[in-house]
């Protein structure tokens, strides 16, 4: 996967990367927080604030996204790595193409 | 006016019995150039010949060292050069093999070779050399066997493999190869392997356009090879066969080649005679299918009915498992369409590979990716039904074809002879 980045698109790329990133980890967290509500081990008021914050999260990441202009930087950070994760778990699913890959097809 | 324009073709030919000399590792001087411009038959001009005679003198005493002969790129002007101007090449080579006889090599004075040598060359090609003052160039090229078309060198030890048929003779194509390189077939019982000759190394270039070039062209050879032949096992771009030694020659290590894999061969051919490859995908628009969609599952009308009695922050979770429910809905949903769609696929179709689904733009997904052998007598109904699906609201179909049929036929498997096969597509 390329990053192309250069002067004039610095700002797009960084924040682009680390955005897509946080992005990521809260949808790491995201389900963290839906398992732990339904477990039931948290209690009503618990589980309350932890969707609110939740909440609150996805709603300032948008707003970033927008003020910044780096809507479309971070979907293709995330497509890139999309096709990343694809291509590796494909590989360990059909074995056969990782051996074509060694053998040069 | 005359007189300019036959100056500037002498200097031509006069450069290009220059190159000869200097491939043939022969001293570059004005008698070796008359020698070679005699026996093409093309008139000599004196004044052009003293300045190309300078020019060797002035680079000789400059570069005192020896410089490699048989420099590819020199040979592959030499060679298209001569082809355009239809001289047989094959006599050309004859030509320097008895120069390469008779003249001895360069002595310390650099004197020029003796006349008699000369003369005996100009007799023993009668076809070439003719009366001098009166033979002109386009006499000699008329003069030329008719039909035949000039041959390669054989100076080139590769051979690029273009595909295989089926039937032994062996048949020229004609310059449409890679830069315009001449095909022809090599054959071995009723197997041909569809070549032209080239320098042992694969084709490579940093430029683009120039790729794209020669892929067309190697994609035109196929062509023109199944009009003639009717069957062809398509080969990838850049097969080239070299003989790992000089113990082989060229050609033979293709028969060699041809023999090895008979059996395996004529069983690809059986199995694609009389069908083409067509490349089928299927996509849908998210956003229009929704006539095709059935009622939200059980699980999605729960949590939907639980969300509106929520409190904001549980509100948020439950609005995420409700998109986790309904993106399962979705799948399970594609999968079905996908099955579907394949089973009245392969009703038309003789066998079917799966490719990775490609990311689309925004509102498309692909959903079916397919390559797929047709019978020729099944294509049209096969369009029929990828018709049907198209008219599907919010279902695109890419229909595409015929193909040679790359996906069904397996790699190659080389013994004996070297193959280089860069898969540079």
């Amino acid at each position: 996967m390329v990053i192309k980045i250069d002067e004039n698109n610095l700002k797009q790329g960084v924040l682009g990367l680390v955005v897509a990133l946080v992005e990521v980890i809260r949808d790491a967290l995201r389900i963290q927080a839906i398992k732990r509500i339904e477990s039931g081990i948290l209690t009503d008021e618990e589980c309350e604030r932890l969707g609110k914050a939740m909440m609150d999260l996805d709603i300032a990441l948008e707003g970033i996204k927008e003020e910044q202009g780096i809507i479309e930087s971070v979907q293709s950070v995330r497509d890139g790595l999309d096709t990343l994760v694809d291509d590796v778990i494909d590989k360990i699913v059909n074995p056969e193409r990782w051996e074509d890959e060694i053998n040069g097809k | 006016m005359e007189n300019e324009i036959a100056q500037n073709g002498n200097m031509e030919n006069i450069f290009y019995a220059a190159l000869a000399l200097h491939v043939a590792g022969k001293p570059i001087n004005k008698e070796n150039i008359r020698v070679v411009l005699h026996a093409a038959g093309t008139p000599v001009d004196e004044p052009s010949l003293d300045i190309i005679a300078a020019f060797m003198e002035s680079l000789k005493a400059a570069h005192l060292k020896n410089e490699s002969i048989g420099d590819p790129r020199i040979i592959k002007l030499l060679t298209a050069a001569l082809s355009q101007h239809k001289i047989q090449v094959e006599q050309l080579e004859a030509l320097l093999v008895d120069l390469a006889r008779s003249i001895p090599p360069e002595t310390k004075t650099g004197e020029s070779i003796p006349k008699e040598s000369s003369e005996s060359e100009i007799r023993s090609h009668p076809e070439l050399s003719d009366e001098r003052g009166t033979i002109t160039q386009s006499e000699a090229i008329q003069k030329e066997v008719a039909g035949e078309s000039a041959k390669e060198p054989v100076l080139f030890k590769g051979r690029y493999i273009y595909g295989i048929t089926a039937g032994g003779k062996e048949v020229r194509l004609g310059p449409i190869g890679i830069g315009g390189s001449e095909v022809y077939t090599i054959s071995y019982q009723d197997l041909g392997a569809v070549v032209h000759n080239c320098p042992a190394e694969p084709y490579q270039s940093l430029d683009d356009e120039k790729v794209k070039g020669w892929i067309k062209a190697h994609q035109n050879v196929l062509d023109t090879a199944k009009e003639q032949f009717n069957i062809i096992i398509p080969l990838c771009f850049d097969t080239i066969l070299k003989p790992v030694d000089d113990s082989i020659t060229p050609d033979q290590v293709v028969r060699d080649w041809l023999k090895n894999d008979y059996e395996r061969f004529h069983t690809v051919i059986s199995r694609i005679e009389g069908k083409d490859e067509y490349a089928i995908q299927v996509s849908y628009s998210p956003s229009q299918i929704s006539t095709h969609l059935p009622e939200p599952s059980g699980e999605v009308k729960t949590i939907s009915e639980e969300l509106a009695k929520k409190s904001p922050g549980i509100a948020y979770i439950y609005k995420q498992k409700l998109d986790k429910a309904i993106k399962a809905d979705m799948e399970r949903l594609a999968d079905s369409w996908f099955k579907n769609f394949y089973n009245r696929i392969n009703k038309h179709a003789d066998s079917i590979v799966v490719e990775k689904n490609r990311k689309l733009d925004k509102d498309q997904v692909m959903l079916l990716n397919l390559s797929c052998l047709v019978a020729k007598e099944k294509v049209e109904s096969l369009g029929e039904e990828l018709e049907i699906i198209n008219n599907m609201e919010g279902f695109s179909v890419h229909f595409s074809g015929p193909w040679p049929p790359y996906s069904f036929v397996a790699k190659p498997i080389i013994d004996g002879g070297k193959v280089e096969n860069h898969g540079s597509h």
